[in-house]
């Protein structure tokens, strides 16, 4: 009766608000995040206004777009001090009209969620969980992994994982391909692990994916590029060593992006971990030390 | 054998060929036994291709019954409209539907429309016999399962008549002789149904009597249908085009802009401009021609445009196409220019930015191998999985000259287009071409050894925006370091420098191009919604104007020493082969929107000098 009691109260907490993703938020983290909305308006009410404009825009960069999906995420990563514009649209203030396509709705939701997690503030976890946490589709689910992974925070790593292993099916192969962007060792240590016993080859490239961002050489060399400045080459090693075992493993095109990604962390440890697995494929192996740098 | 008789034999044989009838005199019996002449059946066509059927000449008629580089008969889909007949609207003035557009051309009626519309029927010819006997039957024999592809005319002077292949032809035809032309219905859209070749046969049925053998003769020509063939960057532009987007400042200066460097580089060039509201010029059509022997050595060519095969409104009945796609057949198609359209619209909805012509190039002419590619090569962005409209892609596969395309990964991409990250340009090298291909690797060192001399606080993108100027929103200003410490755009950069890598490992594979003769061509690029756009401007993604003249988009680099870092590098890199640059600004309209200056135009090219028939596939 305790532990019911303890869900009812939970649930009479939880408020349902309405931005562009239904992100629900208990009524705690709710209050924050109000109180920090209202401070950022009227400090910086023109980033409000910026995020609102592109919102506006969206029925003519959509019908405009040239690939996939309209390029939102760079101009609201272009706007100066709007971290709580976008969580505001995202949870509150930004659902975009009904009948545009649903490639608009992705292109909004995934940019808002990207371009908020690139801000890397840890203030915006909460929000950013909630949004993880929607029944979106697959390529918003993979933003939410993504600009969550972006903070680098314990709290986001074990969302996370959390999410990675409750969900199944394309929403797991989403949080497997975004995930990466959290460059933490827990993460980087999930992402081999579930590589070494993943078998169907949507979660294999997904996982190659993540493990590719989250050893990416050139981005870890940044500032902002890893959270934990210790573990960087920790890093490096856990997800070459998960993609050269691939490598010497898997065929066709998980194999060729297996290599790929081997080149995009570029790890020291590199080329003494394809020695050891070159017995299997000597030319193969020797192609892709000879292209490692 | 009386006067008359002998008169008779005489006259046959100097009539016809060889094995005529004749006669000879029984020693002593003062009779004339006739030894009867086999009969001249005789099927032209234009075998040795110079564009007339030449009764008497043997070239004309040896190996006609085969096809190959050499010799064989070529004739046309007829699918222009040469007398503007068709709309692209209904009685009641509503847009024809998608599908309905294309239903109307040349080859869709029965009637010849005018002397344009008979300079693309190919000849052929029932050679003369004037002794043919009576009760002789005379037929025109087609494959079944190619007699629907093509439609024949039996012509006299300007009157043109549909000659049904199922009907026997008169015997005044054949004592007579009889011209014929020949058009294909349509082009070859699946070699596995129908490869382009029909073989057509007159068959004679010779009854018995006593100046020819009796039986049944046939005489085949085998014909082949044109391809239709895409340009490559070598051959000259003889139109451009770029939409003009109505109301819209940023495309009227693009046009502006563009118009002046076509102008100076090339004052006869036109530019079209078509005003629809899709800017994405490259990608809604794609430029070609298909070309059949001509009189005195010319090609007889019809220009195409082909629709691409793009999706856009999948729950549309009527309209599920890219609407600006439509302006194949609503303005281009005409006289002596087809318009073409493939699509499956059951073809996956995610995959449809493959299907925009900004990732169907053509690579110049090579020789790799045993093969040559003497008009190209096509080039697309395709992996398996992430994969354009296989319908079309069978269809152009099916043209055989310029395939199979070479595939390369472009999945990575957000847009997913092989000119986002590859081009090909003129050279005075042996290859003739060389090949300009993103390097973010350069990037990053040009940038990071700027930092090193101390200009890391050297401002790039400098007066530009992301988004669009309204209100007080920001601009796009970013400096050298700055930039160099993004972890976002240094993240996707790494990626792109590896995929892009492996994109040139295949072309160096398939046309044995070194890395002698690639150009790098440096800018880094960020990560949007898991996959990879152009950050700095995608340079490589330019217009050629001329074979020393090329559109390009403004980096907005950094000012090093009085000059644009990115526009001095392009400029040192292309001077050895004599280009000279110019920089056309389009971060608004087209950089913003994740394209350039090659997304922006498309061109039609002079029809190469190199005559397809005489290639080997």
């Amino acid at each position: 009766m305790k532990t019911l009691g303890l869900v009812t109260v939970l649930v009479a907490q939880v408020v349902l608000a309405k931005g562009a993703l239904d992100v629900k938020l208990s009524g705690a983290e709710l209050t924050t995040l109000q109180r920090e909305i209202a401070a950022a308006k009227k400090a910086h009410p023109q980033a409000f206004v910026a995020v609102a404009q592109v919102r506006a825009q969206m029925a003519s960069l959509d019908a405009n777009k040239r690939g996939r999906f309209a390029p939102v995420t760079p101009r609201l990563n272009s706007i100066p001090n709007a971290t709580w514009a976008l969580a505001d649209a995202l949870a509150f203030d930004g659902a975009l009209d009904a009948t545009l396509p649903p490639s608009a709705h992705i292109a909004w939701q995934s940019g808002l969620l990207e371009a908020l997690g690139a801000r890397r503030d840890v203030k915006t976890e909460g929000v950013l969980i909630a949004a993880l946490a929607v029944d979106s589709s697959p390529e918003v689910l993979r933003s939410a992994a993504d600009g969550l992974g972006r903070l680098g925070t314990d709290g986001a790593a074990n969302a996370l994982l959390a999410s990675a292993t409750a969900r199944r099916g394309s929403a797991r192969e989403a949080v497997l391909a975004g995930m990466g962007s959290c460059r933490r060792v827990s993460v980087a240590s999930y992402l081999a692990r579930q590589l070494s016993l993943s078998t169907f080859e949507k979660e294999q490239l997904a996982l190659v994916k993540s493990l590719s961002v989250i050893g990416n050489e050139w981005a870890l060399e940044t500032p902002a590029g890893a959270p934990v400045k210790a573990e960087v080459a920790q890093l490096r090693a856990i997800a070459a060593g998960a993609l050269v075992k691939l490598f010497s493993e898997a065929s066709g095109n998980v194999r060729q992006q297996a290599s790929d990604a081997i080149l995009v962390v570029n790890a020291p440890e590199t080329k003494v971990l394809l020695a050891q697995v070159r017995v299997k494929d000597p030319a193969a192996v020797d192609a892709l030390i000879a292209k490692t740098r | 054998m009386s006067p008359t008789k002998l008169m008779a034999l005489a006259a046959v044989v100097l009539a016809c060929g060889c094995e005529s009838p004749t006669g000879r005199l029984e020693a002593g019996v003062g009779t004339v036994t006739i030894i009867p002449g086999t009969p001249p059946i005789d099927l032209r066509a234009d075998v040795n291709r110079n564009g007339v059927i030449d009764l008497e000449l043997d070239t004309e008629d040896a190996n006609e019954d085969t096809w190959d580089e050499t010799h064989g008969a070529i004739f046309l889909a007829n699918i222009d409209d040469d007398s503007g007949r068709c709309r692209g609207t209904d009685a009641a003035g509503r847009p024809l539907s998608d599908l309905a557009l294309p239903t109307c051309n040349d080859a869709t009626d029965e009637i010849v429309n005018g002397d344009d519309d008979a300079a693309d029927l190919a000849p052929l010819a029932i050679k003369a016999w004037p002794q043919a006997p009576a009760g002789t039957v005379v037929r025109l024999l087609i494959d079944q399962n190619v007699a629907d592809t093509v439609r024949l005319f039996r012509h006299s002077g300007d009157a043109y008549q549909v000659l049904d292949p199922a009907l026997p032809l008169a015997l005044a035809d054949l004592q007579a002789g009889l011209s014929i032309s020949i058009e294909a219905k349509d082009i070859i859209r699946d070699s596995a149904t129908w490869d382009g070749t029909v073989d057509l046969t007159l068959q004679v049925v010779v009854p018995e009597q006593k100046y020819w053998k009796p039986g049944t003769y046939s005489d085949t020509v085998r014909l082949r249908v044109a391809p239709v063939l895409t340009f490559h960057h070598l051959l000259p532009v003889e139109s451009a085009y770029a939409s003009a987007v109505q109301r819209d400042p940023d495309s009227a200066q693009f046009v502006t802009d563009l118009r002046a460097a076509v102008a100076a580089a090339s004052p006869n060039m036109t530019l079209v401009t078509p005003a629809v509201e899709d800017q994405w010029t490259q990608d809604f059509f794609e430029t070609g021609y298909t070309s059949m022997p001509g009189p005195n050595g010319a090609q007889r060519v019809m220009r195409v445009f082909l629709r691409s095969a793009n999706i856009e409104n999948p729950f549309d009945r009527n309209y599920p196409m890219r609407a600006a796609g439509r302006i194949v057949f609503t303005r281009f198609r005409g006289k002596d220019v087809a318009g073409i359209q493939q699509i499956d619209l059951r073809s996956d909805y995610e995959t449809q930015s493959l299907n925009s012509m900004g990732n169907f190039e053509t690579i110049p002419p090579y020789t790799q191998g045993a093969r040559t590619w003497a008009l190209g090569r096509v080039l697309r962005g395709s992996v398996r999985g992430f994969a354009p409209d296989q319908s079309f892609v069978s269809m152009t596969e099916s043209q055989k000259y310029q395939e199979p395309s070479v595939n390369i990964d472009t999945s990575w991409l957000l847009v997913g287009h092989v000119d986002e990250t590859v081009t090909f340009l003129k050279a005075n090298t042996p290859r003739g071409w060389i090949m300009l291909a993103n390097d973010a690797r350069l990037a990053k060192q040009m940038l990071e050894a700027e930092v090193m001399r101390g200009n890391g606080a050297t401002r790039m993108f400098v007066g530009k925006r992301w988004i669009d100027e309204m209100g007080n929103e920001p601009p796009a200003e970013t400096t050298i370091s700055r930039l160099l410490a993004n972890a976002d755009v240094m993240q996707a950069s790494a990626e792109a420098a590896v995929k892009v890598d492996e994109q040139v490992a295949i072309l160096k594979r398939e046309t044995g191009i070194t890395d002698a003769e690639i150009i790098k061509v440096p800018f880094l690029h960020e990560d949007v919604q898991g996959t990879s756009l152009a950050h700095q401007v995608g340079t490589v993604n330019l217009f050629v104007i001329d074979d020393k003249t090329l559109a390009v988009a403004d980096p907005h680099g950094p000012i090093i020493d009085g000059k644009d870092l990115f526009k001095k590098q392009l400029e040192d890199a292309l001077a050895p082969y004599g280009y000279t640059i110019r920089f056309i600004d389009d971060w608004n309209l087209y950089h913003r929107q994740a394209g350039e200056v090659h997304c922006a135009t498309n061109a039609m090219r002079a029809i190469p000098s190199t005559k397809w028939w005489e290639v080997k596939p």
